[in-house]
């Protein structure tokens, strides 16, 4: 299988403290994974890094054929990433979102609303409503990979029923 | 990807109502210096005013938002989209300040607006970098925020005076230009480097 999602040897150091051990892994289409790290703020560092928002401090990280250090955005184009607290509380914050993405990704405004609403639809009932709209927003450009930062199982059960067909990595702590 | 679209859509992301509130609050300030200032008026009061409120325009953009950071765009495209709401806020309070001073029939040369702007459009660049070094629950009050602060301020400062001890139009706005350009750039590096780990 193609992989999707490939971290070789992926660290991060900060004033020289290690916060994020050398971890390795491959994911492709449709495969799930979670990982562990031994605090909230390693597994948060992590799960950024995995979505191509944070360079290691040593290591690289692939999405589908790209570098994310040599190529961030068209890395960047291909990972949704939610974070543990979510990107927007509020409907209208939600829509104006769904509306940045369209810009940013280039796409078709109507179509990635209709996405996200029917992303939201689906999950509304079952997780909190603020994390619903960040599933939605993370999953509404078509990626092939999706990062949720520690986050609770049950939830994660969900989207991956959702979407069966994209990668999907959780971060959570020991 | 289509760069215009992206620079627009973060810009406008940006205009929320409390940052048009802020820019209405500053642009009344403006408009009430305006009613003010009378010729004898030192003109360096109003400049030093301008040039603040620009640093601040700058300054005050939340480009730490990590909406930013997850979506597929370089830094200096990030750099340049912050760069047209910082400018925008930035020549605002200038720009009503002189439209109600000639309405009074004060009217100051054109050179003397031009400086102005320019002052304040470097200061608003410089400014931005201080958005990137200013942690939420310290505000201000670190020494990179507030260095970088005095730094917008003093390049600002550095346009306007050319401009009051004579230097030709071509000698200072080649300064505020080149300065404009080291800001932005300096600011799309720092992004691009960025990691929002926090």
């Amino acid at each position: 299988m193609t992989s999707v999602l490939r971290i070789v040897d992926a660290s991060f150091v900060r004033n020289g403290q290690a916060l994020v051990a050398p971890f390795s892994l491959t994911l492709g289409a449709g495969e799930r994974a979670t990982l562990v790290q031994p605090g909230k703020e390693s597994a948060r560092i992590a799960a950024r890094i995995t979505a191509a928002i944070v360079k290691p401090t040593q290591g690289r990280v692939f999405v589908g054929d790209f570098d994310a250090r040599l190529q961030p955005a068209q890395a960047k184009r291909l990972v949704g990433f939610v974070p543990s607290d979510g990107f927007c509380a509020t409907p209208q914050a939600f829509e104006r979102e769904v509306g940045f993405r369209a810009d940013v990704w280039d796409a078709d405004r109507a179509e990635m609303q209709r996405n996200a609403d029917a992303i939201y639809a689906a999950l509304q009932d079952s997780v909190p409503q603020s994390w619903a709209r960040a599933v939605a927003l993370a999953l509404a450009p078509g990626v092939c990979t999706v990062v949720l930062e520690n986050v609770d199982a049950e939830w994660t059960a969900r989207v991956a029923e959702l979407r069966p067909d994209i990668a999907l990595l959780t971060t959570a702590t020991a | 990807m289509n760069s215009t679209r992206a620079t627009l859509a973060i810009a406008r992301r940006h205009m929320s109502a409390a940052w048009i509130i802020s820019i209405a609050t500053r642009v009344s300030f403006g408009v009430v210096y305006a009613f003010i200032v009378t010729p004898a008026t030192n003109p360096w009061v109003f400049y030093i005013l301008a040039i603040l409120y620009a640093a601040f325009a700058g300054a005050e953009l939340r480009v730490r938002d990590l909406m930013y950071f997850a979506a597929p765009l370089y830094g200096r495209q990030l750099a340049r989209a912050h760069a047209l709401t910082a400018l925008l806020g930035a020549l605002a309070p200038p720009a009503a300040f002189f439209a109600v001073q000639t309405l009074r029939g004060l009217p100051w040369s054109w050179l003397a607006m031009l400086a102005t702007g320019a002052a304040c459009a470097v200061a608003a660049l410089v400014g931005l970098s201080v958005s990137l070094r200013r942690p939420p629950a310290e505000g201000y009050g670190t020494v990179a925020a507030t260095s970088y602060l005095a730094i917008a301020l003093a390049a600002g400062a550095t346009v306007v005076a050319l401009f009051s001890l004579g230097v030709p139009i071509y000698g200072w706005l080649a300064v505020a230009l080149l300065l404009g350009f080291l800001a932005l750039r300096a600011f799309g590096e720092t992004l691009a480097r960025y990691d929002p780990v926090d």
